[in-house]
């Protein structure tokens, strides 16, 4: 009901976390029925997964586990954008993953992955920012170099939403740390300064803030949004007309 | 040492999966040749992955089963919610819907066996959390009684049986978690035979109200069973008339006039 009404006064992104893109036995047909359902019911401007899979052999597990990126998991990814993007008649944005393990062979890296996708599919690309940070740092790249590669490999109209969260260090043996992708905290300042040199680059582009882990109070989360905003609004001027670009999430991915 | 040829995707699959949940050591073994360690070690990172698969179940089962959570404590609920992922890992996206078997499970692991009363609580938690998933608008067929009255079913009708009054002792856990301690008696860990019926009322709340025995077997009969309402099995006569005030008085149950 609440969403029905969202719906009649600002356009929807609904952001999937179940249909398994990488999955080598497929998407789920039945998931792709009850989504195609719901973007009839909702008409939303953007819709969107993963570049990870999280079912196996039937069994669904809740977390987006990575993909080596080699020439195999491109053919299987392609083939189940292609079923997904038919199944719903639109085109699906796909986001780059928050990657904690490095495959030691792969065959391209993460940008030219996703740019060999779209070139093959026709889908568009929802890039985290804050995926992006954590990936590079917990791959050992440079999150800047790795942010350059994302602008420069894909057409900049492929991007068609940005995703920004907050991510926490976890401590591991050894004095070893990793960041997790856990949508619990404010955006950090190194992701913030990520978002401000891809928003000079790719102009304005709908931005959602993800935030569903130990949720603060509204002016909080309303700040976060704002700041966002503030970002697109120096860099591109206030919107003469229209809604505002930046929404508030409290969906996981 | 660093395998240069990639791993098959299918087998990549299949390996981080078995390590997330089970924590395969053989599915480590094949993966590790494939993984570099930079500047993470491979074996911390798969462990990142296992420990998040198993806090998401946790949680969504802990959110299914709140009492039982609060009457075994954290750090068992968290072995308890482990063996039961292992063994009845999610088979659907919604994990809102994970965990049907957690009584069974329950029942048949020896860990469990000092608290014959946890199955019947996580029944009857499991039960409320079935009701408020269901949809406020969604009664069953009516059942016709006579040419123009029919009974109907409140949305989410269920008939639970229990040999625990767990429906006390989960009173007894909210006045304890409130700071009333000593609500939590030794008296409601005995055995003591319970119905109980849950269904959604029309302000879409949550309702659990226990019955008798004969009633919970009359709406087994015309509701829960998989009979249609053609083929429903008769119950004697004089039984339903005996039945009849207590059936009419529930409000998980309404008669409506269906002649025009």
């Amino acid at each position: 009901m609440h969403l029905r009404r969202a719906r009649e006064h600002l356009p929807l992104s609904l952001h999937a976390v179940g249909l398994s893109l990488g999955s080598v036995d497929g998407v789920s047909r039945q998931s792709l029925q009850r989504l195609r359902a719901l973007t009839d019911e909702f008409q939303p401007g953007l819709v969107s997964d993963h570049l990870s899979f999280s079912v196996v052999k039937g069994q669904y597990l809740p977390d987006l586990f990575p993909l080596p990126y080699t020439k195999e998991a491109l053919e299987v990814v392609a083939k189940n954008v292609d079923a997904a993007q038919d199944a719903l008649g639109r085109q699906l944005l796909v986001e780059n993953p928050s990657v904690y393990l490095s495959p030691a062979a792969q065959d391209f890296d993460e940008p030219d992955f996703l740019g060999a996708l779209v070139k093959r599919t026709g889908c568009g690309v929802l890039l985290d920012i804050n995926n992006v940070f954590v990936t590079a740092t917990n791959t050992g790249q440079d999150p800047n170099v790795m942010l350059q590669g994302f602008l420069a490999k894909l057409p900049r109209e492929a991007i068609g939403e940005i995703h920004l969260a907050g991510h926490t260090t976890r401590h591991l043996d050894f004095g070893q740390r990793l960041l997790l992708d856990d949508h619990g905290s404010k955006v950090g300042d190194a992701v913030w300064a990520l978002y401000r040199a891809a928003i000079q680059v790719l102009g304005r582009v709908p931005t959602l803030v993800e935030w569903d882990n130990h949720l603060p109070n509204w002016q909080v989360l309303a700040a976060e949004a704002l700041q966002a905003d503030a970002v697109l609004n120096a860099l591109h001027g206030p919107m003469l007309e229209g809604l505002p670009m930046t929404f508030h999430g409290t969906v996981p991915g | 040492m660093i395998s240069a040829s990639p791993m098959s995707l299918a087998q990549w699959q299949l390996d981080l999966s078995a390590f997330a949940l089970h924590g395969a050591a053989d599915a480590a073994a094949r993966l590790l040749p494939h993984l570099k360690n930079s500047p993470v070690s491979a074996e911390a990172a798969l462990a990142v992955h296992a420990a998040c698969v198993h806090a998401a179940l946790r949680s969504a089962l802990a959110q299914r089963v709140p009492t039982v959570v609060v009457l075994v404590g954290e750090d068992f609920f968290t072995i308890l919610s482990e063996a039961y992922a292992r063994a009845h890992p999610p088979t659907a996206p919604q994990l809102s819907g994970w965990g049907d078997g957690l009584p069974a499970f329950i029942v048949a692991m020896p860990a469990c066996a000092a608290y014959p009363w946890l199955a019947d609580m996580a029944d009857f938690d499991l039960a409320l959390d079935r009701v408020a998933w269901a949809n406020p608008e969604d009664s069953g067929p009516p059942l016709p009684l006579t040419p123009d009255v029919a009974l109907v079913a409140a949305p989410g009708l269920a008939v639970l049986r229990c040999r625990y009054a767990v429906d006390r002792l989960r009173d007894a856990v909210a006045e304890a978690t409130s700071g009333n301690e000593g609500a939590l008696s030794a008296e409601l860990l005995e055995t003591a035979p319970r119905c109980y019926v849950f269904w959604c009322a029309a302000d879409a709340a949550v309702r659990c109200r226990e019955i008798s025995d004969s009633l919970a077997e009359v709406l087994e009969t015309l509701f829960l069973s998989d009979a249609t309402p053609e083929t429903v099995p008769e119950i004697p006569a004089e039984r339903l008339a005996e039945l009849a005030e207590a059936l009419v008085a529930l409000p998980a149950v309404r008669l409506v006039h269906t002649a025009n």
